[in-house]
């Protein structure tokens, strides 16, 4: 998450001022080197190596292209002069400025994400592009376990799409229209023009704060791509009478928070996700929310302050994609065609800097949230809870599935075996004892001993954990019906023979 | 002589020039015969003392058997000139020249010539690239770098545009017709960023300027035969006779609409005179294959002939009326009389050696009135690859890939199960034939890890560098390491070969 924070613009000269030229240090690509245009020669993803939006006209790309080669051409005498900079923007434009290229290369971000896209779109270009883009990426969904769709980044530089309606969001449908506050307070946001509702909250919170004002400032100003409006934007505040939450999010103050005092509240969730929980990381002094079993096998943190998603294992996550209801203290999360959003609700008996007492809109949803959300910040109490938190943990992960699937289909497996070895050893206990009716004893025994050394040289027995094919099955239970059937019928043939 | 400059050569199929940066402009230096431009002629005398220039092409007549012309046509070919006992290569040739144009630059800037760009036509390929810069390097110059000849035009005249203030952005369409190669190139031609970038060349080596002075001589043959003349195939005096009739007839009709042919050629009395419509009519075939030239050029790039700003002409040919009026007619505009067409390579050579230039006094700053200088990006002219096993090329880096580049490919495989060598062969041109293709060198990779062959298991990287060598490493995918690798050009001389070269080289 680091260099998400390098992306931001600082305020370099508008055209490379060479009169007096920096000579002090080595450039390395961390720092935005136009004003208006931000070239990342380091990025992966090809439009942000040129600083031109995911769709660019040819023009732009041109234009940009050419100002960042110039720029970053060994031959130059500046300190931008890098020729892996310059390769990785030659790249970039050589794919953009190549109509059927940026198609192809398009198609792989659209399923993938910008980042996870590019890598793949240059995995499949440097094998020689053996099949078609479509037909690579079609193979490379069916292998994957994960839906990438629609879904922006979380590793590289932190999209952050405006949840505001059906234009920015092709998906728009899928958006839960039970959030009845959605509609009133966008509309009342777009109505009002009365003066920003300083939240006296999140004021008294500022001083409070550890987070460093321009760490999130400065990251909503580098989505200028239009796709996506920034995420606090020039919004004007809203007053909070939808949900009775005073807007954290509105004012120029509004990103000197922490979360202390709010507890997160799942609004909607596609999955069954577990209870929200607000850790504190008493080395950052910065608060999470953790949201588990929304992504199988990873706890999602979600620094708000800072505007960042990671997990536990530090691995990214490609195609998780989250934004922020313009209006609301919503947060929207999208990984895999889920969704959940959560809010932030304010506690009614506020920590440490909160003074939101004297917020009188809020008492009527606060009961609500009280009653069914306060435990949520409660940290386990004793074995039970915390044995119910393991293994509820476990199970949300895929191994753990997996091993509780083998051992119902190991049993089921083991039990149809010892069925089998019942009824082996019942026929042989059978035939000993008819050991008088010569023939029909040796017939049955034959049969058996035949059918076991046929069954056991095709198929194998193989251990429960093992994989179980499904053939075997049904082989044994189809061969287990036949013996029973002969079995029976012998038993008939006993009768009859027995009478004579 | 204590100072040193950068220079910038055109060293051309007939005629050479050397430019530098003087103050306050891009001066072509003159050689000791007072001329701009130097013929590219060298004479053997029979003690073993080369001449060069116009007193070697003036004896051409009288010696044909110890003169060489048109060198350059034989860069990076495996041939030998031989001049009484002794065998000539190519390079060696050129050296001759180079030596010449920089004693006579050294005397003229009263300085020493601390290094020098040095221009080659832009579809030169990588073993006529080395060859030149062999020649470089055996005339004893430190070569900077090699400047496609449009490229350097564009920097001339992007230098000379600049200078008059004119924030605007140009696609330059370049017309040059040397004396042994043609070139086509698309340039973009940015003012306001400084910014020359090559946007898509082609070209042909077989077309040049003397093809033109071959169909007049052709012409002027069948007169001398006709008139009872000696068979010019036959002798070589009489054939150096006829070109050197031929070329004065070529000149005259660039001025005149008709030429007359009088005198002794061959022992014989002629008196024939070539209209120019006659001529053109001769050499149209020539004319139209630069026109297909252009014509490939634009289906592969993403200008259109609409979108052409200004066509530049550059190279001496492009004097010829046939060649002005045919470009014009093919762009519908008239082409830029703005540089000189002899003079504005080596001028662009020499804006690009002082841009390189460790030295560099701040002149270029002034004269381009920039701060930053110009950035000239280049762009590969035809396409890199591997010769694989079934004859068939796999094309690495492609033709106008953006220079210096790199290019990974990961497709590749051993032909045998546990084979730990490879030797593949690198080939130039785009054929996917590769045996179509030219030939530049061999890659051999070493201690690869024995594994079943139809794992792909092998990637190759080529990387083209700025000075347009190439370097190709390997890597094994499974185990992430660099597989020991060489690549060996065909043409790469080592210091000792130069060097030996360099003392057999006969001395001014």
């Amino acid at each position: 998450m680091d260099n998400s924070d390098n992306e931001q613009p600082t305020t370099p000269p508008s055209r490379i001022s060479n009169s007096s030229p920096v000579e002090t240090s080595e450039y390395d690509g961390s720092e935005r080197v136009d004003g208006d245009i931000a070239y990342d020669p380091t990025a992966t993803a090809y439009h942000r190596r040129l600083g031109v939006s995911l769709n660019p006209t040819s023009s732009q790309v041109r234009n940009a292209g050419k100002a960042a080669s110039n720029l970053f051409h060994p031959d130059n005498d500046t300190k931008y002069a890098n020729e892996d900079f310059f390769m990785n923007i030659s790249e970039a434009r050589k794919i953009l400025s190549d109509t059927e290229k940026r198609s192809a290369y398009q198609t792989f971000c659209a399923n993938f994400g910008v980042v996870e896209g590019t890598k793949r779109f240059e995995s499949w270009r440097s094998r020689g592009e053996p099949r078609s883009a479509e037909a690579t990426i079609k193979q490379q969904i069916r292998q994957t376990s994960f839906d990438y769709r629609e879904c922006q980044d979380v590793t590289e530089y932190m999209p952050l799409p405006d949840v505001r309606g059906e234009k920015s969001h092709p998906d728009g449908s899928n958006q839960p229209t039970e959030t009845s506050s959605d509609e009133p307070i966008a509309k009342d946001n777009a109505d009002s023009d009365q003066p920003p509702t300083q939240s006296p909250h999140t004021n008294d919170a500022i001083g409070d704060s550890k987070i460093n004002k321009q760490d999130s400032s400065g990251k909503d100003k580098t989505h200028s791509d239009g796709d996506f409006s920034p995420l606090e934007d020039s919004t004007p505040n809203l007053h909070t009478s939808g949900s009775g939450v005073p807007d954290i999010s509105a004012g120029s103050n509004h990103t000197d928070y922490m979360l202390s005092g709010y507890t997160p509240k799942i609004v909607t969730s596609t999955e069954d996700v577990e209870d929200l929980s607000v850790l504190n990381n008493t080395y950052s002094g910065v608060d999470y929310v953790e949201i588990r079993g929304f992504i199988p096998t990873e706890v999602l943190l979600f620094n708000l302050p800072k505007r960042t998603v990671s997990t536990y294992s530090q691995e990214s996550i490609t195609g998780l994609s989250w934004s922020k209801r313009v209006g609301t203290n919503e947060y929207v999360f999208k990984f895999k065609q889920k969704e959940i959003v959560i809010e932030l609700v304010e506690d009614q008996e506020p920590s440490v800097s909160s003074n939101s007492k004297t917020d009188s809109d809020s008492v009527a949803d606060d009961e609500n949230t009280d009653s069914e959300y306060s435990y949520l910040n409660q940290s386990p109490e004793g074995v039970g809870d915390l044995l119910a938190n393991v293994i509820r943990y476990l199970w949300h992960t895929a191994s753990i599935k997996m091993v509780v699937l083998r051992v119902v289909a190991g049993s089921v497996w083991f039990g149809i075996v010892l069925s089998e070895f019942i009824t082996l050893f019942g026929s042989v206990f059978l035939t000993l004892s008819l050991i008088p009716l010569q023939k029909t004893g040796v017939y049955i025994l034959s049969v058996y001993t035949l059918y076991y050394i046929v069954f056991i040289s095709i198929f194998g027995y193989t251990l429960p954990t093992g994989n179980m094919p499904f053939s075997l099955v049904l082989f044994s239970l189809i061969s287990s019906c036949v013996s029973w059937v002969i079995f029976s019928s012998d038993q008939e043939l006993i009768k009859v023979w027995d009478k004579e | 002589m204590t100072d040193r400059k950068p220079v910038g050569i055109d060293l051309g199929t007939t005629r050479s020039a050397i430019a530098h940066i003087a103050v306050g402009d891009v001066e072509v230096l003159f050689n000791d015969e007072g001329d701009a431009v130097t013929p590219s002629v060298v004479t053997i005398e029979e003690d073993g003392s080369p001449t060069v220039g116009k007193t070697a092409l003036n004896q051409a007549v009288l010696k044909p058997d110890r003169t060489v012309q048109e060198v350059k046509r034989e860069m990076g070919d495996d041939v030998r000139l031989s001049i009484d006992s002794e065998k000539y290569q190519p390079e060696e040739i050129s050296a001759l020249i180079l030596q010449k144009l920089i004693r006579d630059a050294e005397n003229k800037m009263n300085a020493e010539v601390s290094e020098a760009v040095i221009t080659v036509p832009a579809y030169f390929g990588e073993n006529q690239r080395a060859a030149t810069e062999n020649a470089g390097r055996i005339a004893g110059v430190d070569v900077e770098r090699l400047l496609p000849e449009p490229s350097a035009a564009c920097l001339a005249y992007g230098m000379h545009k600049g200078k008059l203030n004119e924030d605007v952005s140009e696609i330059v369409f370049v017309y040059d017709l040397g004396g042994g190669t043609f070139d086509a190139s698309l340039v973009d031609v940015d003012f306001e960023l400084d910014h020359v970038e090559t946007l898509n060349t082609h070209g042909l080596n077989s077309v040049g300027g003397t093809d033109w002075t071959s169909a007049i001589a052709g012409w002027v043959t069948d007169q001398v035969l006709e008139a009872g003349g000696a068979d010019p195939s036959e002798n070589p005096q009489v054939q150096s006779q006829v070109q050197d009739k031929a070329r004065d007839i070529k000149h005259t009709l660039s001025n005149k609409d008709t030429a007359a042919l009088t005198g002794m050629v061959g022992g014989a009395a002629v008196d024939a005179e070539l209209s120019r419509e006659e001529f053109e009519g001769m050499t149209s075939e020539l004319f139209d294959e630069t026109i297909n030239a252009t014509d490939e050029l634009f289906e592969r790039s993403d200008f259109g002939v609409g979108d052409v700003d200004k066509v530049l002409l550059v190279g001496g040919a492009t004097r010829m009326p046939q060649v002005r009026d045919g470009v014009e007619e093919y762009f519908g505009m008239e082409p830029s009389v703005e540089m000189n067409p002899d003079r504005a390579v080596a001028q662009g050579a020499a804006i690009q050696a002082e841009l390189l230039s460790d030295e560099a006094t701040g002149v270029t700053d002034e004269i381009v009135g920039v701060d930053d200088g110009v950035v000239l990006v280049d762009v590969a002219p035809r396409s890199l690859g591997i010769k694989l096993h079934d004859d068939t090329t796999s094309h690495i880096i492609e033709s106008d890939d953006e220079i210096p580049t790199m290019v990974r490919r990961e497709d590749f495989r051993t032909v045998e199960d546990d084979q730990t060598t490879v030797k593949f062969p690198i080939v130039e041109g785009e054929s996917d034939d590769a045996t179509e293709n030219e030939k530049i060198g061999m890659v051999t990779l070493e201690d690869i890890p024995p594994r079943p062959s139809t794992d792909e298991s092998l990637a190759v990287e080529f990387e083209l560098t700025s000075d347009g060598t190439l370097q190709v490493e390997a890597e094994d995918l499974e185990t992430g390491e660099a597989v020991s690798s060489s690549f060996e050009s065909s043409i790469t001389r080592d210091d000792e070969e130069i060097s030996k070269l360099q003392a057999d080289l006969p001395t001014l």
